[in-house]
């Protein structure tokens, strides 16, 4: 072997230290110039994808099986934070773990849009609101995205959002809003259609969080296995929940995914009332995750299942 | 109060000569007190929260003073107040009464945005970044009493290691899910020689790395450094390493499984009125716990952990604790039990067992579900 073939010490640093600061620059420049959006829940994740169309990358912190009440603030989530434009928070005190997130992400340019803004709330508390009354939100109940209509406000409250954060894009963005109040249209007959036999009637859900659903199908909620939202039941509270359910003659119990199944089982067996698990939020973050979500909702509800949801 | 406050405010912004025209007319015609109106005072009170616990125990301890007698006691209450000073700063109190009497566990306020490159900034006194359970306050610990190992390797013992410092912390801009923490904090240095009245500044530094483990759970390690005089200003400084790591998984019905351990390395030294080969103080202590939650309300796991003895580093002293613990109808209130066996190196073993009963007001929680 030559002499001149034989790499000295220092060349070998010399092309290490290009190779690490080569890699390093990768990993951190930006793969591409797409807006960035974090969502609290996937709902509002679907939508921004929908409206953003591909100029958007988007993801949600709570999973559609986990409940949005409850979100454990990882720094994981604060760094995914740093790096978007834009969070699309549920607002009504439903997210309150997000202001830690967006806080403890340190980023200086972030856009918080409340989606919230301009839904014609429910359950909104007259008087003194404590602890008495459950976990009861002071500025009503939070679970707006699921009346299909204020999906339209949403996508209202996140269009103005990107036109803001890119105005470059604005037509676009404005484009695939116009499409998404086009696509509710179309869809919401058909829902309505298959919810008309079921329109009136006597329905149990486990937490308050159907409320918006059963107001835009005609549903009427007549009791809660909570006894108070956030409230685990008592022995005394199912009783009268069995005699609740024998008097308005329901047939439907909703129950999210994250609560014990026992207390809806025993109900289940005492008055025959069929038991639905469904989950409040969209399972895809894709552009077509909150329709299809309606989709299931009424296929399971209906009797005929699409997927996702099951009886 | 609200009202009275928005009023004011209403009023004195309109502009700094009006409200120094009306202060000077009103300091003339009225007298001297006027000067203490509020100009400028914030339009809502802070987040209040109160946190109060029962405890009862039993121990065999020979050593106790209650040995096999049950007890029953009001233990530490807290009082929690937070809010923003302005959109930049948050500050924060914790207020603690106790059969000792009334302290301040902790007081500082954070830099919360407008600082550059994700940087942070922290002033006060706090329970001090050092490994995962230092800076947790014990009500959240699910095994009730701060681990032995601990409390016997860090400064503060069971009080925790917590003073006043001012730290620099910054957010690394890593790739993907795994965020990078890096902090260093110039502290008092005061309990690093408890009962001695010169001061001297110590440090402490960290290295916290995050991972998402895709949505079924997160993994969370650390390096964590500190120093500072525990045998008098113009010793060498005693030295604390730690490293440690926590995972948690994420299950299905809202139930959890966590695991975490954490290690202590500390090279300082004992009381100076010992002859100088018998001063080193370099011991090694760890511990490890499972804690497994089951649909939110109901919890059990294990703690082990072994250290070095104070005074005697050539023995090793070990602990195992099981608990248990039961949110009674959600986050406000929670009952824990735990059982404890010491192991002391060359000490008959005892046996303790401790009840907590915690109850929360206030956004501030018992613990979170």
């Amino acid at each position: 072997m030559k002499i001149s073939q034989i790499k000295s010490p220092k060349s070998i640093f010399t092309k290490t230290a290009i190779s690490v600061v080569a890699l390093t620059a990768f990993l951190f420049l930006p793969a591409s110039a797409k807006i960035k959006l974090a969502a609290s829940i996937p709902d509002l994740a679907s939508i921004a994808a929908y409206v953003g169309g591909d100029e958007v990358e988007v993801f949600s912190i709570s999973k559609a099986n986990s409940n949005p009440h409850f979100v454990e603030v990882l720094p994981s989530y604060m760094i995914k934070v740093s790096r978007v434009a834009v969070f699309l928070k549920a607002g009504l005190a439903l997210d309150q773990w997000a202001d830690a997130i967006i806080e403890g992400s340190r980023n200086q340019n972030i856009q918080v849009v409340d989606c919230s803004a301009g839904v014609d709330v429910l359950e909104k508390p007259t008087g003194k609101v404590d602890a008495s009354l459950g976990d009861v939100h002071p500025q009503g109940n939070p679970h707006y995205w699921l009346d299909p209509a204020n999906g339209l406000i949403i996508a209202e409250n996140v269009r103005a959002a990107l036109d803001k954060a890119d105005p470059a894009h604005a037509a676009l963005f404005d484009g695939n809003a116009k499409r998404f109040t086009e696509e509710y249209a179309k869809r919401i007959a058909n829902w309505k259609n298959k919810m008309a036999p079921l329109n009136g009637s006597a329905i149990i859900t486990y937490h308050s969080s159907w409320v918006y659903f059963a107001h835009a199908f005609g549903l009427k909620i007549v009791g809660y296995v909570e006894p108070f939202p956030g409230i685990p039941p008592t022995a005394k509270h199912l009783q009268e929940l069995v005699e609740k359910i024998k008097t308005e003659k329901a047939g439907m119990l909703i129950q999210e995914p994250y609560y014990a199944g026992s207390d809806p089982d025993f109900l289940n067996r005492q008055t025959g009332i069929k038991v639905f698990r469904l989950t409040p939020a969209c399972e895809s973050t894709g552009a077509d995750g909150y329709f299809k979500h309606f989709d299931d909702m009424i296929g399971a509800l209906t009797g005929v299942v699409t997927g996702g949801a099951k009886p | 109060m609200f009202t009275i406050f928005k009023i004011n405010h209403r009023v004195f912004s309109r502009s700094i000569s009006t409200v120094r025209g009306l202060r000077a007319a009103l300091l003339f015609s009225t007298g001297l007190p006027l000067l203490l109106f509020p100009v400028s005072a914030g339009v809502t009170n802070p987040d209040l929260s109160a946190i109060g616990q029962v405890m009862g125990g039993y121990t065999d301890s020979a050593g106790s003073k209650n040995s096999q007698d049950p007890t029953l006691r009001l233990g530490e209450a807290e009082i929690v107040l937070d809010a923003y000073l302005n959109p930049y700063l948050k500050g924060w109190f914790t207020l603690t009464g106790g059969e000792d009497g009334i302290g301040v566990e902790e007081a500082y306020t954070s830099v919360v945005k407008g600082l550059p490159w994700g940087l942070g900034l922290k002033a006060g006194k706090h329970r001090l970044d050092f490994g995962k359970v230092n800076p947790s306050h014990p009500h959240a610990y699910a095994f009730i009493d701060p681990p032995r190992s601990l409390t016997s390797l860090l400064p503060g013992g069971s009080d925790g290691f917590n003073e006043t410092g001012l730290q620099v912390s910054d957010l690394l801009p890593t790739p993907g899910d795994w965020a990078s923490t890096v902090s260093a904090e110039v502290i008092e240095g005061k309990q690093f020689h408890p009962g001695q009245d010169y001061t001297s500044l110590g440090w402490t530094a960290r290295w916290a790395n995050d991972f998402l483990i895709g949505d079924i759970g997160a993994l969370e390690t650390g390096l964590s450094g500190a120093s500072g005089q525990d045998a008098g200003r113009d010793a060498d400084p005693a030295y604390l390493y730690g490293g440690d790591v926590k995972a948690k998984f994420y299950l299905p019905g809202a139930s959890q499984l966590t695991a975490q351990a954490e290690a202590i390395y500390k090279r300082g030294h004992l009381s100076d009125s010992l002859p100088t080969d018998l001063r080193a103080d370099n011991r090694f202590g760890w511990l490890a716990s499972v804690d497994y939650r089951y649909h939110t309300q109901f919890n059990g796991g294990a703690l082990y952990e072994q250290w070095n003895r104070l005074g005697d580093a050539e023995k090793t002293d070990r602990a195992f604790r099981v608990f248990a613990g039961y949110a009674v109808l959600e986050e406000s209130t929670l009952l824990r039990v735990a059982y404890e066996r010491l192991l002391e190196e060359d000490r008959a073993g005892v046996n303790s067992v401790s009840m907590q009963l915690l109850f929360s007001m206030g956004p501030h929680k018992a613990h979170q579900f």
